[in-house]
């Protein structure tokens, strides 16, 4: 390979040139703020973009990259690799929600025909000793939920595999079990753990600090306060309590978590369902202690992860010591009852929220007390909208997890912020009732955001919003009609792990590559536009290699980061590789490179000296075979910024006070983003967020048997998921909002994209339809009947 | 508020948040952001430590038995 690196030569440059220039970017929205400010930027970036009206490829609704392949069945999801003597693995899962696990039997499983390996999960210590020798006694980890897999079975079939699982003799010691939450945070329910780390009782008996405190099955609280909030409800005109409740909601991601391990003596590579191929080489190297080096990690498609999927988790580390014990590839991918009980959930809520204010609306106070449980896990906290959509002068904000015998969450798309703003976003819609203030008029005094602000003004001139009768429970007859709004709010992650490589080849074709996993979001597509872009290319003549970690490393795929974190980086190694390429073909052209220009798939002679040529024509004369650029994330170039982003969501709804029956009919969806690199895709993500905040607010919820501590609808009949019928039109609009933050100035849309806000909207549409609050998801036709029928104030939950 | 990001944590603690993202401005918003996050242990895959205790950034720290230092 003939690489050649320009960072070297940029680097030599810098010994006598300034590192840094000047450079006026577009900030603010177009049609409302915007405006120009300087920024100092290092030499090595490129040229500023205008805004997207003003480019070819990037910012417009350019086609799917992989859509005719994912359409077509031509797409390989993990679930689709096939190696030959591929083996198939299952897990052997715990049928009670809490136990010691006395024995294991695998003799028979593995006299099963066509069983290669079994796998039993044992008690590992780490690299720590001990305090208490008995746990050295303790072989197997204790089983704290049902579900939990505690061995697995590689064998040649599907059904071997299951049928020796079922071989697999496992003797249980029941412990008492908890899976209320309210009945888990009395002092004598069973403890789903023994006692703090620090606490006599513990099986470590370690003894580390903490400020938060264990008590029985509470973690927490999490206190977070600024201001004097006694003084600030003093100070107050108007202050509103409500309680608010939400359930847990699974990811049910349609291809469930899972991989295909392969190790070989050189190389364990892991075909992987992953948001993070990164985070699953990681972890098998720190799990395995082996070489970053000797892992690598593939995946090609991904099907639905939502936050559930980062790290190699116990399918991952499994499968590959069954590999490794076999000789074999091992597939092991989940079942869907396996994804429901044990990699991951959306926590619960139950929240007291209460507000204070003067009379204009000014906030004075925001006190929120929130528990949660996370299963036998934790991560139930909700104070993020509470604590960062609204200017308050006190703020004091509680959260604490409760433990109970049910899989552990995981991060689900805006963790915390569509529980948190339920509540938030009711308390200020009630608020607003209160002060007699229109609901927006009232999150303009108090929401500073400078692109909230203009979603507001086009929530103000939509018609939708203009048919919404201010009175609640206005209009006649038994379904009633009302429209609500709510807001949402996230924040800017960097991941700087984010590189990409540039390749261009002497027969004109272009290539860029990145370990980052495509996980629908489209970031594939995205690269394509902005090399699209960079060489005036058609984006479906740009090759796209990304999801496997023998790329260039890139980041994992959460918290709104892929687009901003990776984008700039590909844009540098675009432009980079693009000003070495005119370098290279300059001397056969008779000219030097500052008189050669690309525009619109041809090289041009700014001095005239020769007629444009196309781009496939100028690469024949590159004095070598490929030229390739990599180029990583550099900082945000103004990283003291605060920045967040959001939207604001509206919802009409139909409420059948004879049925409790809700039906959404049309949502109203007004989000930014920064730059929207795509905006079909932009708008594709917020559609899917809205339609899951939907089911999530009006049907989704896992139940626990209170006797058996087993779910009772892990299957996707009885765990009810929105279907088309109850999907409203939804009308997105963009906000084009520029930051001045990196060369493409994009931002991320994936956790704020209505999700956070629609379950909100969809409450205080409720209420501006029938006049009663509904303070609990899923708001089913019982729920709202109840609500109906004891309408009086904080009466609503019944 | 919780003063657990003074302490460096346990390696082996893992969640989502670490793999990569710089948060700006991280003393505005993390609080809200911490209180969410799910953990979980490198050496089990759980959320429940080798000493069978569960993990969390305000519990992985140094004094727990099976505490391993971050590699410098």
């Amino acid at each position: 390979m003939n690489n050649r690196v320009v960072e070297d030569a940029l680097l030599q440059q810098s010994a006598v040139a300034p590192t840094k220039k000047t450079v006026q970017m577009p900030i603010g929205v177009p049609g409302y703020t915007l405006t120009e400010e300087s920024r100092e930027v290092p030499v090595t970036e490129p040229p500023v973009w205008p805004i997207n009206k003003d480019l070819k490829y990037v910012g417009q609704s350019v086609e799917r990259y992989d859509g005719q392949a994912k359409v077509s069945g031509r797409a390989r999801y993990t679930s689709d690799v096939q190696l030959p003597g591929m083996l198939y693995a299952k897990f052997v899962n715990a049928p009670m929600p809490h136990a010691k696990v006395v024995s294991i039997d695998t003799s028979a499983a593995e006299k099963y025909p066509g069983v290669r390996g079994v796998h039993v999960i044992q008690h590992v210590l780490g690299n720590a000793v001990l305090r208490n020798p008995a746990l050295d006694a303790v072989k197997y980890p204790v089983v704290r939920y049902a579900g939990q897999p505690v061995a697995a079975v590689a064998a040649t079939t599907p059904a071997a595999a299951e049928e020796a699982a079922a071989l697999v003799k496992v003797r249980y010691e029941a412990i008492p079990f908890v899976v209320d939450e309210i009945k888990a945070r009395a002092t004598d329910a069973p403890k789903v753990f023994p006692g703090a780390a620090d606490e006599e009782g513990s099986a470590g008996g370690g003894g580390g600090p903490s400020d938060v405190r264990q008590t029985g099955n509470i973690h927490g609280p999490s206190i977070h306060r600024h201001g004097e909030i006694a003084q600030g409800f003093k100070d107050a005109d108007v202050v509103v309590e409500g309680r608010y409740v939400t359930q847990v909601q699974t990811h049910s991601a349609l291809e469930t978590h899972g991989v295909v391990a392969d190790w070989k003596p050189e190389l364990l590579t892991v075909w992987a369902s992953t948001q993070g191929t990164a985070s699953v080489r990681e972890e098998l190297a720190g799990f395995f202690k082996i070489p970053l080096t000797q892992v690598r990690v593939i995946t090609e498609f991904m099907g639905g992860g939502f936050g559930a999927k980062f790290g190699a988790g116990n399918p991952g580390v499994v499968a590959a010591a069954l590999s490794n014990k076999t000789g074999a590839p091992v597939r092991l991918m989940l079942d869907r009852e396996e994804e429901h009980l044990s990699v991951g959930n959306r926590p619960s809520s139950d929240q007291t929220l209460r507000i204070g204010a003067k009379q204009d609306g000014t906030i004075t106070a925001i006190h929120l007390v929130a528990y949660g449980t996370a299963g036998c896990g934790t991560g139930a906290g909700c104070s993020g909208p509470a604590s960062n959509l609204y200017k308050t002068a006190a703020l004091h904000t509680e959260e604490s997890d409760v433990f109970i015998n049910a899989g552990p969450a995981s991060a689900m798309r805006a963790p915390g912020h569509p529980q948190g703003a339920f509540a938030l976003e009711q308390t200020i819609d009630e608020l607003a009732v209160k002060l007699n203030m229109e609901p927006i008029d009232l999150r303009d005094k108090t929401d500073e955001h400078p692109v909230r602000r203009v979603e507001r003004q086009v929530v103000r001139d939509s018609d939708l919003w203009k048919s919404r009768n201010p009175v609640a429970g206005a209009s006649q007859g038994p379904v009633k009609r009302g429209v609500g709004m709510a807001q949402s709010v996230w924040y800017r992650f960097v991941s700087m792990s984010s590189s990409a490589e540039v390749r261009i080849y002497k027969d004109g074709s272009l290539e860029v590559l990145s370990a980052v996993q495509d996980i629908g979001s489209g970031v594939k597509t995205v690269m394509a536009q902005i090399l699209a872009e960079q060489f005036g290319v058609p984006p479906a003549q740009i090759a796209v290699k990304v999801g496997d970690t023998h790329y260039p490393e890139g980041p994992n795929s959460g918290g709104s980061m892929t687009t901003l974190s990776l984008t700039p980086a590909v844009r540098d190694a675009a432009w980079q590789a693009s000003q070495m390429f005119l370098s290279d073909i300059a001397p056969a052209l008779g000219t030097t490179s500052d008189d050669l220009v690309l525009v619109d798939g041809e090289v041009r002679s700014r001095s005239g000296k020769f007629a444009p040529i196309s781009f496939r024509r100028a690469a024949a004369k590159m004095a070598t075979s490929q030229i390739a650029v990599q180029a990583k994330r550099i900082p945000d170039y103004d990283p003291k910024k605060y920045l967040t982003y959001g939207g604001i969501d509206v919802a009409e709804v139909e409420v059948d006070t004879e049925l409790g029956r809700i039906h959404v009919r049309r949502v109203l969806s007004v989000h930014d983003c920064g730059r929207p690199m795509n905006p079909a895709q932009v708008i594709s993500q917020i559609n899917g967020g809205i339609i899951q905040g939907i089911s999530y607010t009006l049907l989704e919820n896992r139940l626990l048997d209170p006797i058996y501590g087993l779910m009772v609808n892990p299957d996707l009949e009885q765990y009810k998921i929105i279907g088309a019928r109850e999907i409203p039109d939804i009308d997105v609009r963009l906000v084009e909002a520029y930051i001045g933050q990196s060369s493409t100035d994009a931002s991320g849309i994936g956790e704020a994209a209505g999700v956070v806000s629609i379950g909100a909207a969809i409450g205080n549409a409720v209420y501006n339809a029938i006049g009663v609050r509904i303070r609990q998801t899923p708001m089913t036709p019982a729920v709202v009947l109840a609500a109906l029928r004891a309408p009086a104030p904080g009466k609503e939950l019944a | 508020m919780s003063t657990a990001n003074a302490t460096q944590p346990c390696q082996c603690l893992r969640t989502k948040n670490p793999y990569g993202a710089t948060p700006q401005n991280a003393e505005t918003w993390l609080p809200g952001i911490h209180a969410a996050s799910s953990y979980w242990c490198l050496r089990t895959m759980s959320p429940a430590g080798p000493d069978d205790h569960y993990v969390h950034l305000a519990r992985c720290v140094p004094g727990r038995a099976c505490y391993e230092e971050q590699e410098k």
